[in-house]
């Protein structure tokens, strides 16, 4: 097997496995940030616009783990920089 | 990724001009035109279109006096032009044919440098470069370290936030262009127009609670009540002088 096979396999199974765990575990982090905001918003309306902001911005935070995972993936499969290593 | 990739239009004076960078200049020709002909035009009887900057303008001015604690005039400029510029930005690059200008890396650094060096630009001319340096320390002087890898971080998250949300719904469409063109990409376009304005209001959010911890009182142990309304709006209440130190995340 050449070594350009060897590596391009690797990427796309790597690139399948990220992609699972990047997208899993934010959204479960997500749904709980979600859950308690919505708790807390129910409880008390008057702040509600306060937790609305706060949530967005954890919401951005935690989606950016996600973006990272992508953007590697991305990298690996469309641009990948070590196969003009391997020539 | 041959074509949604940006890629090179002309050379002007013998540099390179990405098609991203034509969009940039349409953007801001676009608002200047219209800041310069709004302004021309207020009056205290307002026309409809006054209504609604103004409208826009208010709204940014409570969203920045909230998240700084300071009055909302002092960082306006600097927020609501982020904001604005970069919803149009995420928002042009729906349209069929144009590239948006957020989805070329070299956008997003630039912003996110801006806001870095914004941060505490604002900060030594709130507090003095000394008080500045000491706000840094703030914990412990074991702390800064921390503090400065937290600032590089900060940055670098901010402008990978932004490129990769724009980049990924670019990507998803093209793909299903390639796949199934018909219908389906509709969806994922109203999908990008949302994921657009909702990045652009992220990072507006993120550098005003940047600048507003750069900015912050110092830390006291008060209370931190707060006149909650559940009646009416207390939006429109000026700054809040809590006393809370907002460690760099």
């Amino acid at each position: 097997m050449e070594a350009t096979t060897v590596v391009v396999a690797v990427s796309i199974a790597t690139c399948g496995f990220a992609i699972v765990g990047g997208t899993v575990v934010p959204s479960l982090m997500e749904g709980r940030a979600v859950t308690t905001a919505l708790e807390a918003m129910a409880r008390q309306p008057g702040v509600a616009d306060d937790i609305r902001t706060t949530l967005f911005v954890a919401l951005a935070m935690l989606e950016s783990c996600a973006i990272y995972a992508l953007l590697i993936c991305l990298v690996l499969l469309f641009a990948n920089p070590l196969l003009a290593y391997i020539k | 990724m041959g074509q949604i990739a940006p890629h090179v239009v002309f050379t002007l004076f013998g540099i390179p001009v990405r098609d991203t960078v034509v969009v940039t200049w349409v953007i801001m020709a676009f608002w200047m035109a219209v800041a310069g002909l709004a302004s021309r035009g207020i009056s205290l009887r307002p026309k409809w279109w006054q209504h609604i900057l103004e409208a826009g303008v208010q709204a940014l001015l409570n969203l920045i006096a909230k998240l700084t604690r300071q009055p909302g005039e002092k960082f306006l400029t600097f927020l609501g032009t982020l904001f604005i510029f970069i919803a149009t930005a995420n928002l042009l690059g729906t349209l069929p044919g144009l590239t948006s200008p957020t989805g070329d890396i070299n956008t997003p650094l630039a912003l996110a440098l801006t806001v870095f060096f914004a941060v505490h630009y604002y900060g030594i001319k709130e507090r003095g470069v000394r008080g500045y340096l000491q706000r840094l320390a703030e914990p412990s002087i074991v702390m800064l370290p921390m503090e400065l890898v937290g600032q590089v971080s900060r940055t670098l998250s901010l402008c990978l936030r932004l490129f990769g949300n724009i980049v990924a719904g670019g990507v998803i469409v093209a793909v299903l262009y390639l796949l199934i063109p018909l219908l389906i990409p509709i969806p994922l376009l109203a999908f990008n127009i949302l994921i657009g304005l909702l990045q652009a209001f992220v990072f507006t959010i993120l550098a005003a609670v940047y600048i507003g911890a750069a900015v912050g009182a110092e830390p006291k142990a008060e209370e931190t009540q707060k006149t909650s309304s559940i009646n009416g709006p207390a939006k429109q209440a000026p700054a809040l002088q809590r006393q809370r130190h907002i460690p760099a995340v």
